[in-house]
């Protein structure tokens, strides 16, 4: 990788970049108040599902379909739209890709057209000349890391714990970027009905820090 | 039709014979009424239209050759014209067995024309052991149509102590409205199921249903779909349930540790979303 591109990927998957992931729990924030993660394995537990069976698993497959085609990215993002099992997860992937886009225009001059968080990336990363493979691993990382941090609040957890948490993921962050890289229009999809149930029931909670 | 004798407790064995089926049903509206305009059906499938007193028809969908397995496939087409209603139910819990060889295929392709309702309301898939189903169901909304869709799924059964680990399933929903996409379901499954026991995926859970409602006022149907249910009367806690709502669908999903609890919420939910009573295949 050049320095431009590592640059490139430092920054637009830093927590300080600003697509306000912070505010995005994912579901996790009902995860917690419900008991299903109560402790640093399980939140290993929780995170390695939604990577592999959930919403990384999917999103690191449309983010690569963009990439590699940026001329379909606006059908990436209706699909990545489509695919939003909640009103609230649906609002997280479009505000973030659509601040994801407006921020790289204004800094990189990329299409500032909003989109779904993944197609943003993948065209955004088309553009730019990125890597692939670690363009799709820095944003598993950059979504596993923001709900690291989201449970530290929560659980809560130790600084250190979390980040304990994180680096024994990265193997599974690694595997879900390399099958996506693989993966055919058919292999889309995934698992995980009880991280869609728990986004579903943040939605009526009374207590919430998170927007998700 | 008679249950498949594979309901013996030494459980199902394979069922070589490659089964085809097709099934096209098209509705149209006459002197105000939903009348069957179109009925076609080839190999392993039939539908019937029994006498109901409900106020539209109501099909039953029939795979006479006992459950799927590898190789076998089933085409289910169901066109409503312009201003008609009609309930689609399949006839009993589908029973997808070992597969030698392949997977069994399923296309289900339902077109809504504008100003119509579309109910279509599965009962149980059943996966066993070494089960691949792969499954595309492509909703086609014109206009204002609106639908309900559901499709549950459980894996082996709990009565016979079945944990199904090698199962494929590949199930894919896209829901269009006037050709754009309005709603896609991915769901794929591939061993080991042991790799789904996490709380983010299927828990300890051995059946999902998921309902998706189509139409303009889906936000305004969150709230009475949400008193159906939680609270009094509600699926209780061996089935967790939620719904959400926005820009014109409405998505429940289910999961219960067995398929009779499931059954029962769903039923529940159905005859109280619908505000009508469930089709009689239901009921039993």
């Amino acid at each position: 990788m050049d320095s431009r591109a590592r640059h490139l990927l430092l920054s637009l998957f830093s927590p300080a970049y600003p697509v306000g992931s912070f505010a995005y729990s994912h579901g996790l924030e009902s995860a917690i108040a419900d008991g299903a993660v109560t402790c640093a394995d399980d939140l290993t537990d929780w995170l390695a599902d939604v990577l592999r069976h959930g919403t990384g698993r999917t999103d690191a497959i449309l983010l690569a379909r963009a990439a590699r085609a940026p001329e379909t990215a606006a059908e990436v993002s209706a699909l990545a739209e489509a695919l939003a099992p909640s009103l609230e997860r649906h609002t997280e992937t479009m505000a973030q890709g659509a601040a994801f886009a407006r921020v790289t225009a204004a800094v990189h001059g990329t299409d500032p057209g909003p989109l779904a968080f993944p197609a943003a990336v993948g065209a955004a990363s088309a553009a730019l000349d990125l890597p692939l493979g670690d363009t799709v691993a820095a944003y598993l990382h950059a979504f596993a890391a923001n709900l690291v941090s989201a449970a530290v609040r929560l659980v809560p957890l130790g600084q250190t714990d979390g980040q304990a948490v994180l680096a024994s993921l990265f193997p599974v962050i690694d595997a879900a970027a390399a099958d996506a890289l693989q993966a055919d229009p058919d292999d889309l999809g995934g698992f995980a009905p009880g991280a869609d149930l728990a986004a579903m029931h943040h939605e009526t909670k009374t207590v919430r820090l998170f927007r998700t | 039709m008679h249950a498949p004798p594979t309901d013996a407790a030494s459980g199902p064995p394979p069922r070589p014979q490659r089964a085809r089926g097709a099934v096209r049903l098209g509705f149209a509206r006459r002197d105000g009424c939903t009348r069957l305009a179109d009925l076609y059906q080839a190999g392993s499938a039939r539908a019937m239209l029994p006498r109901s007193h409900a106020p539209h028809p109501e099909a039953t969908l029939i795979n006479t050759a006992g459950g799927l397995t590898g190789g076998d496939r089933f085409d289910w087409r169901v066109e409503l014209a312009p201003g008609t209603r009609a309930t689609l139910a399949t006839q009993t819990a589908e029973r997808v067995y070992r597969s030698a060889a392949g997977a069994a295929r399923v296309d289900i392709a339902l077109r809504v024309g504008a100003g119509a309702h579309l109910d279509w309301l599965g009962q149980e898939t059943i996966l066993f052991e070494g089960g691949a189903l792969e499954r595309r169901l492509l909703l086609d909304l014109e206009g204002d149509a609106t639908a309900l869709i559901v499709e549950p799924l459980v894996f082996g059964r709990a009565a016979m102590g079945e944990t199904p680990d090698r199962l494929f399933l590949t199930d894919r929903w896209s829901l269009r409205r006037d050709a754009r996409p309005l709603h896609e379901e991915a769901s794929r499954i591939r061993p080991p199921m042991t790799a789904l026991r996490g709380a983010a995926a299927l828990g300890a859970a051995r059946a999902v249903a998921t309902v998706i409602y189509a139409g303009h006022d889906a936000g305004d149907r969150l709230a009475p779909a949400r008193r159906l249910l939680s609270g009094d009367g509600g699926p209780g806690r061996d089935v967790q349930a939620a719904a959400s709502a926005w820009d014109g669908r409405l998505v429940v999903r289910m999961m219960a540790g067995d398929a009779a609890p499931l059954r029962t919420a769903l039923k529940r939910f159905l005859t109280g979303f619908r505000g009508l009573p469930l089709p009689r295949v239901w009921a039993m």
